[in-house]
């Protein structure tokens, strides 16, 4: 194996690592908004990741455009499902939770 | 140069404008969907018929009222997101895993001095992928944050982020009103801004 494949596969272990402690603040966190937070900011970071893996990986300059437009339309989606589901929550009255 | 504002007082930009907006949003779509599709021709049946609807969606959701994108300011943008995704991640992570899973959410609301629609709602996009922060409203100027951590300098933030997006535009940033408009419900303490 060249440095290169060791290189990939770090960056897809770092990435599986960012999905699983995004599921982890899922679970754990408090309220909607809390693990909106979790899931946009530690998925986002983890296929950001992935997506570079799979760049270096392909080595093909067509197939890197691609897989960062991936990211770029996944991104654009996240932001916006989060910002609906957190209006719907606040507009539907969902206090906040708030440290005792 | 303030052409764009125009569109804030609700006057719809004129008819040229918009053919121009629309036909930018056909190419940019157009694009995006050869390049997914790897250029398939006989993906155009869908490709076609959706890239029109999207760009017709798209410039009567928000047409484009002003061409001269700055790429150096974009650039810098892009630097500043990249750096704070991973920082946001991170952040967000060590919260999740620490048992004492320190969090001292809030709302806060603020006055955005962004003058149109469609950078306001670049903004509610960016601050929701950056660390701490989620938009959770936007209505007209005022944006209603969910932030993770009420102690952190959220406002100082929401500030270099208008600036870096007013920059990518060339547009100038309105006057806050004097007493900054600035509440912020759930929680107790100073905002550090």
């Amino acid at each position: 194996m060249s440095w290169m494949d060791f290189l990939v596969i770090a960056l897809l272990i770092v990435s599986t690592a960012f999905f699983i402690v995004g599921t982890i603040g899922l679970l754990r966190f408090p309220d909607v908004y809390s693990r909106l937070h979790a899931l946009t900011k530690a998925d986002n970071l983890g296929l950001g990741i992935l997506i570079l893996a799979l760049a270096l990986n392909s080595a093909s300059g067509l197939v890197s455009i691609r897989l960062m437009l991936t990211w770029v339309l996944v991104l654009v989606a996240t932001a916006t499902t989060s910002h609906l589901i957190a209006r719907a929550a606040r507009e539907s009255g969902v206090e906040p939770w708030v440290k005792p | 140069m303030n052409s764009s504002v125009t569109s804030v007082s609700g006057a719809a930009p004129s008819r040229p404008r918009l053919a121009i907006g629309f036909a930018i949003y056909c190419v940019v779509f157009g694009a995006i969907w050869v390049v997914l599709t790897n250029g398939d021709t006989s993906s155009w049946m869908f490709g076609i018929p959706f890239t029109a609807f999207a760009a017709l969606v798209s410039s009567a959701m928000s047409p484009i009222t002003r061409l001269p994108i700055r790429p150096l300011a974009l650039i810098r943008f892009l630097a500043y997101f990249l750096r704070n995704s991973v920082v946001g991640g991170v952040d967000v992570a060590l919260r999740a895993l620490q048992p004492s899973m320190p969090l001292t959410p809030g709302i806060v609301v603020c006055s955005l001095r962004l003058p149109t629609p469609t950078t306001r709602a670049l903004l509610a996009y960016t601050v929701s992928l950056l660390p701490g922060t989620l938009s959770s409203g936007l209505e007209d100027e005022v944006i209603a944050l969910h932030v993770l951590d009420t102690e952190q300098p959220v406002l100082v933030e929401i500030r270099r982020i208008e600036n870096l997006i007013a920059d990518i535009m060339g547009i100038e940033l309105l006057e806050l009103p004097a007493v900054p408009s600035v509440e912020k419900t759930s929680q107790d303490g100073d905002l550090n801004a």
